[in-house]
């Protein structure tokens, strides 16, 4: 008797395999945060503020910025509108008629987003060396795509969740318009500090925020800061509730 | 239960709202039998599926498949399943054949080898093919292999062959005839009685909500066609009319008798030796059920 665990794994590895075959994705996760970090990594006016700030040069506050940006694109982009027409078309309903439990196939989409988030903050990371040579020890490199790595989780959830809520036709111009609200509002285009005060009271709430925090904090203190954690665990938590009670709203529209 | 039988449906009842889909359905499935679920568009084939494949839980009454519940009995592959998608393909995305047919094959405790999953369903020389790709055919029998990776003991095919052209119908129930050759017992839904006829040894009749016929075609075809014997006849006794080979129901107006008949050769021999006196006899075909008509006269698209 197979337990569940292989199920998973192969699970896993076949949405990977479907998700790398997609160009879209590339264009998605990687094509926005290359193309910004590419124009404005070199911006010698943000430097006394990202000294002031965080501690660091803007080269590696702004990494930061679009490798979370990258992680979150990555990571959303296993729900969203595959999710929302693999359960129009039925392959859903034909997966449930395999041993494949339901808490499998929920674990292997957000698996999947996490797993093209650590290659997207990868990527992202690689680039940016490339190109703007900050002076990093290799733990800080290594904290940092950790941070994005872990922090992308709500977003893997979140991806789920709009998926599940939003139509085929929805879905894709929806997960767009969240993702971006949030990334800017969580400071990841404009450094927060350039906020009124007000608005940085919301915008550290959000998960952006504090996906981005952790990265800066995992760079200049290599440290995982916990409130960052706390919060990104309550979105998480908030994110696969919202997915799990809309899933059995679906179920009961079915029946 | 006997050891033989591989689906027990026992006074199944399911309600959505406060229309009732399927209203008392019993239904057994012997190992390695194939048996057809026919009935009209609406007369609860569907949801009837859906619960034997626990996609949905009966208002009252119990399926079981193999002994266990349906949940059981699809965790353990004992069950495979061909449902209709509508528009949607069934299928994911960006993924060759014979990859999906090895991932699904992966969930089952005891699966066929893809390989073999491949040959049966007639799809050995498009493994590599991209699923977008295919026709129509094509794509039935990538669903058909994806039912039949488990190496099921009972295959449920709901009106699997909707929107195929008639060479693909005739060449996808081949396929499946050859599969369930190996012992697998197979349950579909159609609307189409020569489909049925053609394929099953057994046909269950389900009309709102409800088993109305369950046998061989032939007795099914002998309990439905109902033929309506009508004359004209100015002194009759109603008791020997009514006693007349094969009658079921006898009426009378404006001295026009009509008499309903299960075979209507016999009441009209049996009408002559009676030596009642009649003019203007006719034979047509009862005011069957409209559903029923429906379903003997449509003839696969």
């Amino acid at each position: 008797m197979k337990t569940h665990r292989p199920r998973l794994a192969s699970f896993l590895a076949f949405e990977l395999r479907r998700m790398l075959r997609s160009p879209g994705i590339l264009v998605w996760t990687l094509a926005f945060p290359v193309a910004d970090y590419l124009l404005n990594f070199d911006n010698k006016t943000n430097n006394p503020g990202a000294q002031r700030w965080a501690g660091t040069t803007w080269a590696v506050y702004f990494m930061v910025s679009m490798c979370a940006w990258a992680a979150i694109a990555a990571a959303s982009s296993a729900g969203g509108a595959r999710l929302a027409s693999e359960l129009a078309n039925g392959w859903t309903r034909n997966l449930r008629l395999t041993p494949l439990p339901s808490w499998a196939y929920a674990a292997g989409k957000i698996l999947t987003g996490v797993a093209l988030a650590l290659m997207a903050a990868l990527a992202l990371s690689l680039i940016a060396g490339a190109v703007a040579r900050p002076q990093l020890p290799a733990s800080a490199w290594a904290a940092m795509i950790l941070a994005c790595w872990l922090g992308s989780l709500p977003f893997a959830a979140l991806g789920i969740l709009i998926g599940l809520a939003a139509g085929t036709s929805v879905a894709q111009p929806a997960m767009v318009a969240v993702v971006l609200v949030l990334n800017v509002l969580g400071g990841l285009l404009w450094p927060l500090p350039v906020f009124p005060n007000w608005l940085q009271d919301i915008a550290k709430v959000l998960p952006t925020y504090r996906l981005a925090d952790l990265g800066r904090a995992a760079v200049t203190r290599h440290a995982l800061n916990p409130a960052d954690m706390a919060f990104l665990v309550a979105w998480t938590l908030l994110f696969a509730a919202a997915a799990a009670w809309r899933y059995r709203a679906s179920q009961v529209e079915q029946a | 239960m006997p050891a033989t039988t591989v689906l027990d449906v026992q006074g199944l009842h399911r309600r959505f709202g406060s229309t009732e889909a399927v209203a008392g359905v019993d239904l057994r499935v012997a190992a390695g039998e194939t048996v057809a679920l026919l009935g009209p568009n609406g007369a609860g084939k569907s949801t009837t599926l859906a619960v034997i494949l626990g996609l949905l839980s009966p208002t009252a009454g119990q399926v079981t498949v193999g002994g266990r519940t349906p949940h059981q009995a699809v965790a353990d592959g004992l069950v495979g399943a061909m449902l209709q998608s509508g528009a949607g393909s069934g299928l994911p995305s960006r993924t060759r054949v014979g990859e999906l047919v090895r991932f699904v094959a992966s969930l089952y405790p005891a699966p066929l080898s893809p390989p073999a999953v491949l040959r049966h369903a007639g799809l050995a020389c498009l493994a590599e093919r991209k699923l977008d790709r295919l026709s129509g055919g094509e794509l039935q029998r990538v669903r058909f292999a994806l039912a039949i990776c488990a190496d099921p003991r009972l295959l449920i095919l709901d009106e699997p062959t909707v929107g195929l052209d008639v060479p693909a119908q005739r060449s996808f129930w081949e396929t499946v005839r050859a599969f369930a050759a190996g012992g697998c017992a197979v349950l579909f839904a159609t609307h189409y009685l020569a489909e049925a006829a053609e394929t099953a040894g057994r046909v269950v009749v389900l009309h709102h909500g409800y088993v109305v016929a369950d046998g061989t075609v032939d007795e099914i075809r002998r309990t439905v066609t109902l033929r309506r014997v009508r004359f004209r006849a100015p002194d009759t006794d109603a008791r020997v009319l009514r006693a007349l080979p094969a009658v079921q129901q006898f009426r009378q107006a404006d001295g026009v008798i009509s008499l309903d008949s299960t075979d209507s050769d016999a009441t009209v021999r049996g009408l002559v030796r009676s030596g009642t006196t009649f003019r203007d006899l006719e034979v047509t075909g009862a005011g069957l059920e409209d559903a029923f008509l429906a379903l003997t006269c449509e003839e696969p698209a």
